[in-house]
């Protein structure tokens, strides 16, 4: 496996299955020995319906019972903390925060929620602010339209303002982002026209910023030798399948040949991650 | 679904084919002769291409096809675009002039989720009132959750009635006023003096335009909740999907808004008939892949029957759609792709 970097984030177009590559990143890591945290940012967890867990996932992090934590980030408690970590006051910190003028600031600064996620997730790397104690930090993170607006954010905030604190918070930020030696992003794909051509999309965005930090994964892989020779529609299916997986292939080698493969599953998540087989991600 | 209604949307999390699923409708009220615009935010660029629009241009397209009565109207919305026009149209010149150069704007028109969402409810809203169209599909806009959508009028209403206070005095001093010393010292001290005026100076300026934004939010509002309005929600047949298909429906209904289909999409491969004898080695991946697609078969059955125990809205309809194979390399694939999808919707 490729060595993985402190900050590993895990995007592609909706229903590539990110939140499975990044549950199942977080597992393959924490079995090597080290410790990870799997950050959520949607509202609804994906990774609570794919572990089958009673438990939600918190701010605080908390055991996922499949060695690593597990938790769900949003933009206002990550202020809320950033802030209190300063004015130690959190009474009236929290007074200020529920007041509607916070609200409008939020709403205001667009890109402020976005920020004091980024913020708080590259806290232990700048060495500043209220920081995550872990060896990983996987972030299940939205879609690529979304991310994109997510990256993005200290950039866009840090120009809008060009002096003063959140100018060079801004700026401390994504100089982490950028940082190969830190931060990683993995894009899942599929063996299919439409992804194929999204992750096409994604890599021009990317590519000239965060070149080789960029790390894609194919997945649902359908993995089989030798296909059974019989006439039925199931040998036309399969047939048909193969040859579009060969000839994506194809093309994800030549758009971007460093990345993994995870194969199409056909027991539930749950029972797939709990049968010890090594490290599911396997090098393209 | 198409005879009665005028404004069609479909709903859902991304990836589940709601761009595809409507230019399929809109093709077949075309074929009904009616008179269709269709509405997309972020087409994909083989879609983009196929249908000759030029992405990251805010523009229409009459497509064409020698087979289907009626031209559809494609129009693909850039929102900042589409945002920054609203704004010139409704704001005294001298006023449009000096917001141009305000950070915060250009952070709003640019950034903006609830401005995007509202730049797609804007454009939806004049399309339907020019009159020239009698049907209109609206492909909703990626949202971080689809839920924003449909709150956005209510946010942005919120959003700018902060401006209220700030109409004279400006907004710091109302700060200073209202004794939070809490607040002027965070805004110091993390945001920042310079970032504090541009927001001040940001809402002398917008409150300009605050009642229009308030007129089209309600307008589109009461659109979406009249009967002529047909609601959509797409999902797939993944358990975490379906977890939030079913909270977006929460979400929809506690806005007051009602789906009207529930479309399974992609429930299982189109043509495979498991009824047939298919000899194949025990414990072999192939094997374990055929059993995997037969039972996805099965339970896409049960995952719509589960569905409708569960969610409150009665008389809506549960279909079910294959996945179906269509190359996208023409404009006939389009079509193509719309006649399959048109033979295999299936009402449970």
């Amino acid at each position: 496996m490729l060595e993985t970097k402190e900050l590993v984030f895990v995007s592609g177009k909706g229903g590539t299955g990110k939140s499975t590559v990044a549950t199942l990143l977080a597992r393959d890591l924490s079995q090597r020995g080290r410790s990870v945290l799997l950050v959520e940012l949607a509202e609804q967890s994906s990774v609570q319906a794919l572990l089958q867990s009673e438990k939600k996932p918190q701010y605080q992090p908390q055991a996922s019972g499949f060695g690593f934590d597990w938790c769900r980030l949003q933009g206002r408690d990550c202020l809320v903390e950033y802030v209190s970590s300063f004015t130690r006051l959190e009474s009236v910190t929290q007074k200020f925060f529920d007041s509607a003028l916070l609200k409008t600031l939020v709403n205001v600064a667009p890109g402020l929620n976005d920020l004091s996620i980024l913020g708080k997730l590259t806290s232990r790397i700048r060495k500043h602010g209220p920081a995550f104690n872990y060896d990983h930090i996987v972030v299940d993170a939205p879609s690529t339209g979304s991310f994109l607006s997510l990256i993005n954010a200290p950039v866009t905030l840090g120009k809008s303002v060009a002096r003063g604190p959140l100018h060079s918070q801004s700026m401390g930020i994504d100089k982490v982002l950028k940082n190969p030696e830190c931060t990683q992003f993995f894009f899942v794909s599929l063996y299919e026209e439409l992804p194929m051509d999204e992750l096409a999309d994604t890599l021009t965005e990317f590519k000239d910023d965060y070149g080789e930090q960029i790390r894609i994964v194919m997945n649902k892989a359908l993995n089989v030798s030798e296909p059974a020779k019989t006439s039925t529609t199931w040998s036309h299916f399969l047939q048909r399948k193969m040859q579009e997986e060969q000839k994506q292939g194809r093309r994800a080698q030549e758009l971007w040949p460093k990345g993994f493969q995870l194969n199409l599953f056909t027991e539930s998540f749950k029972d797939f991650i709990c049968q010890d087989r090594g490290e599911v991600l396997r090098p393209l | 679904m198409i005879h009665n209604k005028k404004l069609l949307t479909f709903v859902g999390t991304g990836g589940v084919g709601k761009t595809s699923l409507s230019l399929v409708v809109a093709i077949q009220a075309a074929k009904m002769g009616r008179r269709v615009a269709a509405i997309t935010v972020d087409p994909s660029r083989r879609l983009s291409s196929l249908l000759g629009l030029q992405a990251s241009e805010n523009q229409s397209k009459s497509v064409r096809w020698s087979s289907v009565e009626k031209p559809v109207d494609v129009f693909y919305i850039e929102p900042s675009e589409v945002f920054q026009g609203f704004v010139q149209e409704n704001m005294k010149a001298e006023f449009f002039e000096k917001i141009q150069n305000n950070g915060i704007y250009r952070q709003v028109s640019q950034n903006l989720r609830e401005t995007h969402n509202f730049a797609a409810l804007y454009k939806t809203e004049k399309i339907i009132s020019s009159g020239q169209y009698d049907f209109v599909v609206l492909d909703t806009p990626p949202c971080h959750q689809v839920v924003d959508f449909f709150e956005s009028p209510a946010r942005l209403q919120r959003f700018f009635s902060a401006t209220v206070v700030s109409d004279k005095k400006g907004w710091l001093s109302w700060v200073q006023e209202k004794g939070m010393q809490v607040a002027e010292k965070f805004l110091k001290t993390m945001v920042g003096d310079d970032f504090v005026s541009e927001m001040d100076h940001f809402f002398r300026l917008v409150g300009d335009v605050k009642s229009q934004i308030d007129q089209t939010s309600q307008g589109f509002i009461s659109q979406m909740q009249s009967s002529d309005t047909s609601l959509q929600l797409v999902f797939p047949p993944a358990r975490d999907k379906i977890q939030d298909a079913l909270f977006l429906n929460k979400e929809i209904s506690d806005n007051k808004f009602k789906v009207d289909s529930f479309v399974l999409n992609r429930a299982f491969p189109v043509g495979l008939d498991f009824s047939e004898e298919v000899a194949l080695p025990e414990d072999g991946r192939e094997k374990n892949l055929y059993d995997y697609y037969r039972v996805q078969k099965q339970r896409s059955e049960e995952i719509l029957k589960d569905f409708r125990s569960k969610q409150v809205n009665s008389d809506a309809q549960f279909v079910r759609l294959p996945e179906l194979h269509q190359p996208m390399e023409t404009l006939e694939d389009v079509l193509s792709f719309s006649e399959k999808v048109n033979a295999h919707w299936e009402v449970l």
